[in-house]
């Protein structure tokens, strides 16, 4: 019967790209494996030039098409405007609802004073 | 002057322009529009991976920014919100196109450099890296490569990524785990393969 065993450089190897947001998942043994282990250090240093190469394309734009910022900006005007008129059209029909309401309570109130006046 | 107090000056107009628009200033929030839409875009187009869909992305994220904010709290720094707004439309972007498109980024990649002046550890990269790295991001299935994107070149938190993408943290950090994986096979192992095979076929035969 054979044993099988992960040897510390597969199992690190397995682990350094999460070591990149948290090196405290190395052990102290790990630590020490990896000072005495040119294949692991190699490993490393790829990783840790892999994220110095990803953070140094933030400082790089992809190049647009420099009418895009109008477009953008005309875009913003389209929904303005159409929110403003929403909100015009929502008191419109605000004032509409309430004169409604308001005629009904006055004929209801003259229903109610004629029908009062009748069985007086 | 130097880099820390522009990038201080900068974040203080840029506060001012956020309160400013906040308080329903539109010349303000155009103002906003105008400095920060290459960055936007530059996000977009890296995590839908063409100029159509990054232009749409765009649109939507400043639409639901103006739309949305009087509930920034400015806690966050206005551009990492707006990186979460993009990301988020990039995310619903890239599921509406996911039956219809080819996966892998379809348009060439034009950059421009920002500011090579400031950024030495940057500059120290050469730029063959870079090519290649870029190269390796295009090549990422769309759902690894909006992780890595968004953690590794816009330094997101995995929270903020997982929110945004809306998937967990764990899967978040899963994903992330293999993206770099491959990566690093694309950009290091695949060059150092080549370059034995070179060797090999560049030595005399004995």
């Amino acid at each position: 019967m054979t044993m099988s065993t992960v040897l510390p450089c597969d199992r690190l190897a397995e682990l350094m790209p999460d070591l990149l947001d948290d090196p405290s998942l190395l052990t102290a043994a790990d630590s020490g494996h990896i000072a005495q282990c040119l294949r692991c250090q190699a490993e490393m240093a790829r990783f840790r030039r892999l994220r110095r190469t990803l953070a140094s394309l933030r400082l790089q734009q992809v190049a647009a098409d420099p009418g895009l910022v109008d477009d953008l900006l005309e875009g913003l005007d389209s929904a303005a405007e159409r929110r403003e008129r929403h909100r015009i059209a929502g008191r419109r029909a605000a004032s509409i609802v309430g004169l409604a309401a308001a005629t009904a309570a006055g004929v209801g109130g003259v229903l109610v004073l004629a029908t009062r006046r009748r069985s007086a | 002057m130097a880099a820390t107090d522009v990038a201080r000056l900068e974040s203080n107009e840029m506060g001012t322009l956020v309160a400013e628009a906040r308080d329903g200033d539109r010349s303000a929030f155009d103002a906003l529009v105008r400095r920060t839409w290459a960055d936007t875009y530059s996000l977009a187009f890296r995590l839908t991976g063409n100029a159509e869909d990054a232009r749409d992305v765009c649109q939507e994220a400043y639409l639901r920014a103006f739309r949305g904010l009087r509930r920034f709290r400015g806690d966050a720094r206005f551009t990492t919100w707006l990186y979460r707004i993009t990301a988020n439309c990039a995310s619903t972007q890239l599921g509406r196109r996911r039956r219809h498109r080819h996966e892998e980024l379809d348009d060439e990649l034009e950059l421009n450099d920002l500011s090579p002046g400031v950024d030495p550890v940057g500059r120290s990269e050469s730029a063959s890296l870079r090519d290649a790295v870029q190269k390796a991001l295009a090549a990422l299935p769309p759902k690894l490569r909006a992780v890595v994107v968004l953690r590794d070149i816009y330094d997101l938190s995995h929270e903020v990524i997982a929110a945004e993408l809306g998937i967990s943290v764990s899967a978040a950090k899963v994903r992330l785990h293999r993206a770099r994986h491959r990566l690093r096979d694309d950009v290091f192992l695949r060059s150092e393969a080549e370059g034995r095979a070179h060797d090999d076929v560049d030595r005399p035969a004995v």
